[in-house]
């Protein structure tokens, strides 16, 4: 009975040890782990960013960002992009972090900063070597760098593409565009007029210059300052600028209805037609019911490409003459049948014409000249009132170096139109003095049928 | 028999000891994690409660955002159609992928199935009746290659069979649990593959054409949407950290099925934002958290591939993503 007390009792006092044991080891294990827990807490890289996030304000935090949010190109300003994205991005925002496990070890702790949803930039936490060291192997973090997210990544790049023409120097933000931006020396002008784009030339050829990334306002500037427009919406990240040719071309074609006007291969078309008139047959209803044909002008401005000018009438080549005023003017081809039957009373005319403006106060030379015009016309008053004015004229001496009568056409039976160009020198003298001058005219003219003759109704300088 | 007890009893005690200075030591961030980690799960979820007043558990605590509104997902973000002409043209790429991950010290697998219609949502049988199926039997079942777990079910107390989802089930375009005016967290496909997250209600789930859905909140009411449209949904990433299982979605439409492991030496689990950073490190532009814990389990070629924390071997689940085999798909 004692022995199996003797055994209990050692049993009991193995148990009692055994459960000490286990308390204590499991007390120990508790302290441990609270000491741990601790020095967990101290030793935990957030608690050093939330101390960075607590001491630092927002333009402590735009000074340390901005310092090594990278670089832009020389036609951009750095700072002022960078300041203009921490406004828009940054500025009023909540600023939070996130630890980036992929890239923290026991030797660095990267941490991404955000403000709001946008990730703008990383902090990255280092162990503290010198300072007080925690057990556990654990240390406390300090700051090492704080690193901007790259101007690149945060704000949307453009390339800037300008064609200029060559010899013309672009600018951009009001820096001079150099050379080292070309791309490509020879591409064709694409802006061009509907008309040109029919043109069978080659359009000029253009200067093409790259400048990119770029970030914030963009100013495109011709060497005169004048500022450029963007051409169309933005392509791939690409704004096209178009910096035109100074040198541009205009046209005037002057061409009765019916003439094919074209330029460089490329017909003119309504479009292009600035007036359409009758003037030469204006006084004449009477003689012409349906009336007459219309002359159109041709006008074009602000051509790229030099223009050269044709003319057909059912298919045959025509002639310009160049007016005064620099137009190109066409008329209709000599109808031969008119040419044989009316050359005689066109020319004669004309011929009475000069007769008599070459010589002082001639009534019989009025009289020769009025005989072949059509009375009651404008041509007609113009011719008569002149006779008083010739009074004060001086008489003059003509020597004639060339007449040609041409361009006759037909309009309907009782008229016909038709070109008188002629080159004479004069030489006029009044009491007190003598000179010389000469003229070279072009005259379109108008004949009516009247009474079985064929009268000179209208008569209009082009030259 | 007494030294089994006491040596037992002693465990205990020292157990309780470490998990009250879990939860009341020197470390609030200890205290917010364990406290957390405790409540995301079904089983344990009360403990915390053992050590902590109302109120301190309420300063733990992360708002529910179970009834927030969230931006609808963007699906002309999503190219799927040129993601596989590039493929066509290009360099061969692999229909389906499997990457181990580690990250941190989360480990786990990710599938990168780069055909987002091969992924279907296959389910257990009749919801509230039948039990739920393990994945491989499920995987098997629909004759997929690979799946993940998706939607919650009920577990009380960690007791659930599986066989009851929470929220909706919508498959082939059909509510099969849950109703059509009821507002869900929903993560799901399209009938294009898109992947859509957010909160909705069933009806407009079906009118944006949803084809497959689930539904999963934490017992907290986290909801389950982490990236929309590229941007991350802060208010919804908790600290707990436990095994996790998720879906994203990248912008060429490749689908990403993420599982993470937990609750072992190995790892501990993952916190919902070590689940995002993961996303986005594989290109996600939108991405949703499904039902974690002892459910996250990833089956690939008919065997568990990660390291399932559930004690008891893989649960029975009611719903579960399933990639099918490319030669069914074009079949």
């Amino acid at each position: 009975m004692a022995e199996r007390y003797e055994k209990s009792s050692g049993w009991g006092l193995f148990l009692l040890f055994w459960t000490m044991l286990l308390m204590m080891l499991g007390f120990l294990a508790c302290v441990v782990f609270y000491k741990y827990a601790g020095v967990y807490e101290e030793t935990r890289p957030e608690r050093t960013m939330d101390a960075l996030m607590e001491q630092m304000s927002e333009e402590d935090w735009r000074e340390a960002l901005a310092a090594t949010a990278g670089g832009v190109s020389e036609y951009e300003d750095a700072r002022s992009l960078f300041d203009d994205y921490f406004d828009s991005t940054v500025k009023g925002r909540t600023l939070s972090y996130r630890r980036d496990l992929s890239r923290s070890d026991e030797t660095q702790s990267v941490f991404v900063l955000y403000a709001g949803p946008a990730r703008i930039g990383e902090v990255r936490l280092l162990p503290h070597e010198t300072g007080e060291r925690f057990s556990f192997g654990r240390s406390v973090w300090e700051l090492d760098s704080i690193v901007s997210k790259p101007l690149s990544d945060s704000l949307q790049a453009v390339t800037v593409r300008i064609d200029a023409p060559d010899g013309v120097t672009p600018f951009l933000n009001g820096a001079a565009v150099g050379l080292e931006k070309v791309v490509d020396p020879a591409v064709p002008l694409t802006e061009l007029s509907e008309l040109e784009r029919r043109f069978d030339a080659a359009p000029p050829r253009m200067v093409r210059y790259e400048i990119g990334p770029l970030y914030g306002q963009i100013a495109v500037s011709d060497p005169d300052g004048n500022e450029i427009a963007p051409v169309g919406e933005p392509e791939d990240g690409v704004v096209r600028y178009v910096i035109m040719p100074t040198k541009t071309w205009s046209l005037r074609v002057e061409a009765p209805e019916g003439v094919t006007v074209s330029v460089r291969g490329a017909e003119l078309g309504e479009e292009q037609v600035r007036s359409r008139e009758q003037n030469i047959f204006r006084g004449l209803e009477d003689y012409l019911p349906q009336g007459g044909y219309d002359t159109l002008l041709y006008a074009v401005d602000g051509l790229y490409i030099e223009p050269q000018i044709s003319a057909s009438y059912n298919g045959a080549a025509l002639t310009p003459v160049i007016g005064e005023d620099g137009r190109t003017i066409y008329f209709y081809p000599t109808d031969a049948d008119i040419s044989i039957a009316m050359h005689e009373a066109a020319e004669g005319f004309f011929r009475a014409y000069m007769y008599y403006s070459s010589y002082k106060y001639n009534g019989a030379a009025l009289k020769d000249l009025t005989d072949r015009i059509l009375p009651d016309t404008e041509l007609y008053s113009y011719f008569a009132q002149s006779y008083d004015a010739m009074i004060w004229a001086s008489a003059t001496e003509m020597n004639q170096r060339e007449l040609r009568v041409d361009n006759f056409h037909r309009v309907g039976d009782s008229c016909f139109t038709c070109t008188i160009l002629y080159k004479a020198d004069f030489t006029a003298t009044s009491w007190y003095e003598q000179y010389s001058y000469a003229r070279e005219d072009g005259y379109k003219m108008v004949f009516i049928r009247s009474d079985g003759q064929w009268l000179a109704a209208t008569m209009s300088a082009f030259e | 028999m007494a030294f089994l007890g006491l040596t037992l009893l002693c465990l205990i005690l020292t157990l309780t000891g470490i998990v009250w200075v879990a939860l009341c030591g020197p470390s609030p961030t200890m205290t917010g994690a364990v406290c957390n980690s405790l409540r995301e799960t079904s089983a344990l979820r009360w403990i915390p409660g053992l050590f902590l007043s109302e109120r301190e558990l309420d300063s733990y605590l992360l708002r529910s955002t179970e009834d927030l509104e969230t931006d609808q997902v963007n699906t002309s973000l999503i190219h799927i159609a040129e993601a596989q002409a590039k493929e066509e043209g290009g360099e061969e790429t692999p229909y389906l992928e499997v990457v181990d991950i580690a990250y941190g010290t989360c480990r786990g697998k990710l599938l990168i199935i780069r055909e987002p219609k091969a992924v279907i949502l296959g389910t257990s049988g009749r919801f509230g009746t039948d039990p739920g199926l393990q994945l491989t039997d499920m995987v098997e079942k629909y004759n997929g290659i690979a799946g993940t777990n998706a939607g919650g079910f009920v577990d009380n107390n960690g007791l659930g069979n599986g066989g009851t989802p929470t929220g909706m089930v919508l498959a082939e375009g059909e509510i099969l649990y849950g109703d059509a005016y009821t507002r869900y967290n929903i993560i799901g496909l399209d009938n294009d593959g898109v992947l859509l997250v957010g909160t909705m209600t069933g009806q407009e789930a079906l009118d944006r054409g949803m084809k497959y859905g689930v539904s999963f909140v934490t017992h907290d009411g986290i909801a389950s949407s982490l990236i929309i449209n590229g941007e991350v949904q802060t208010q919804n990433l908790g600290p707990g950290v436990n095994p996790r299982t998720a879906i994203g979605q990248r912008e060429d439409g490749a689908l990403l099925l993420l599982v993470l492991d937990g609750r072992s030496s190995k790892t501990l689990g993952a916190t919902l934002e070590n689940v995002v950073d993961i996303l986005l490190q594989y290109g996600a532009v939108n991405a949703g958290n499904l039902d974690g814990g002892s459910s996250s389990v990833m089956v690939y070629d008919g065997r568990i591939i990660n390291n399932c924390a559930s004690v008891t071997g893989p649960r029975g689940i009611p719903t579960g993503f399933i990639v099918l085999r490319e030669e069914d798909l074009h079949g």
